[in-house]
């Protein structure tokens, strides 16, 4: 009797679950991202030292709670040849994060076109996307009007999904808090069309 | 395959096995009561299987019936090892029977039991089936699982 009321209890409090992925080129700092919002959401949670995160090779998972939902991050490497790996996360996942290298002014070029080819993916209508320029406490970056000069060749690409872009600094913290709150808020009005995962009764 | 489990919280399953394992103690009780309590020459009654008096110790036939309650867990362990099967769920299974045997004895005797000995027995009760089905089910899930693969490991 106890498995059947342990099981009653998780059955009821548990919380909605939403996916999240985290994607952009290699080096744009991903890892370090999911690692400042844990830290940020987290209590107790103890970051990891930003010089020991290297290449990510798979994935990284992270989850946090917000309120009354539960979000799940999937950090996917980004370097070119794990890049045929983040269609498989398409389907399943409720919003995207872009992140863009703002320092790195001859890839951006590079980044767009992987942006491009990902925005068009048919899994991937009316995900809410959040693209974010990362490293802005670099001195010489390029700012959000110079990215999105680059970047609104795909606006018709990106059609009515909710899309914002901002800009951010894994390294010191700035702007994940609005990143993230605005995402949940997306995610929540987007759950019409993209349910989260309950856990069903067998 | 679908002989693994479900991986999803199954409350039908779970109420469903609760019963068949109540039931088969009960079962196990008869045909123990039966097969020992042939030597009272009585009938037995269901005062054998409920009441408290029967447990109190004074008299060899009644620490005869006490061998009935302990060989009833050696078959009610095997019970939970065919139905349920699982190391996990052995200890909590084991205990519900015992609840519910707890809760129908005090509804047939109008009063929480007052022999010290019956909880000595339903004590002994509890950790006789435990460690059967445990150790059974124990043996059952760390079966070598047969590979129908020519390879040689």
């Amino acid at each position: 009797m106890w498995t059947l009321l342990t099981g009653l209890y998780q059955y009821l409090t548990q919380k909605d679950d939403y996916y999240i992925l985290i994607v952009g080129l290699d080096n744009a700092g991903k890892t370090t991202y999911l690692e400042q919002t844990k830290t940020k959401y987290c209590p107790n949670y103890k970051m990891m030292n930003p010089s020991k995160i290297t290449t990510t090779v798979g994935c990284n998972i992270g989850t946090i709670d917000i309120g009354n939902i539960r979000l799940n991050f999937w950090d996917l490497g980004g370097q070119e040849e794990l890049q045929s790996l983040w269609d498989k996360y398409y389907a399943d996942c409720h919003g995207i994060i872009y992140i863009i290298d703002s320092a790195d002014r001859e890839r951006l070029e590079e980044s767009w076109l992987i942006f491009d080819k990902m925005i068009q993916s048919e899994q991937l209508t009316n995900v809410p996307l959040l693209v974010s320029c990362n490293k802005q406490d670099i001195e010489e970056c390029m700012n959000v009007p110079e990215i999105k000069r680059t970047f609104n060749r795909s606006t018709s690409k990106i059609g009515v999904r909710d899309c914002m872009v901002l800009a951010c600094s894994a390294l010191s913290g700035d702007g994940i808090n609005e990143s993230i709150n605005w995402m949940k808020d997306c995610i929540v009005r987007n759950s019409m069309m993209r349910p989260p995962k309950r856990q069903d009764i067998a | 395959m679908s002989g693994f489990r479900s991986q999803k919280w199954d409350p039908w399953l779970i109420i469903s096995q609760i019963i068949a394992v109540q039931a088969l103690y009960y079962f196990g009780l008869g045909l123990w009561l039966f097969l020992i309590g042939s030597t009272f020459q009585q009938k037995p009654t269901l005062d054998y299987l409920f009441s408290y008096k029967i447990l109190q110790l004074s008299s060899w036939n009644e620490r005869l019936l006490t061998s009935v309650f302990l060989l009833n867990a050696l078959t009610s362990g095997f019970g939970i090892v065919s139905i349920v099967g699982r190391y996990k769920q052995c200890l909590d299974f084991s205990l519900t029977i015992h609840f519910y045997h707890f809760i129908i004895c005090w509804m047939y005797n109008n009063q929480h039991p007052n022999i010290f000995s019956w909880y000595v027995i339903q004590f002994l009760s509890i950790v006789i089936m435990t460690i059967f089905s445990e150790h059974f089910s124990k043996k059952n899930e760390l079966r070598n699982i047969p590979l129908s693969s020519r390879a040689d490991l």
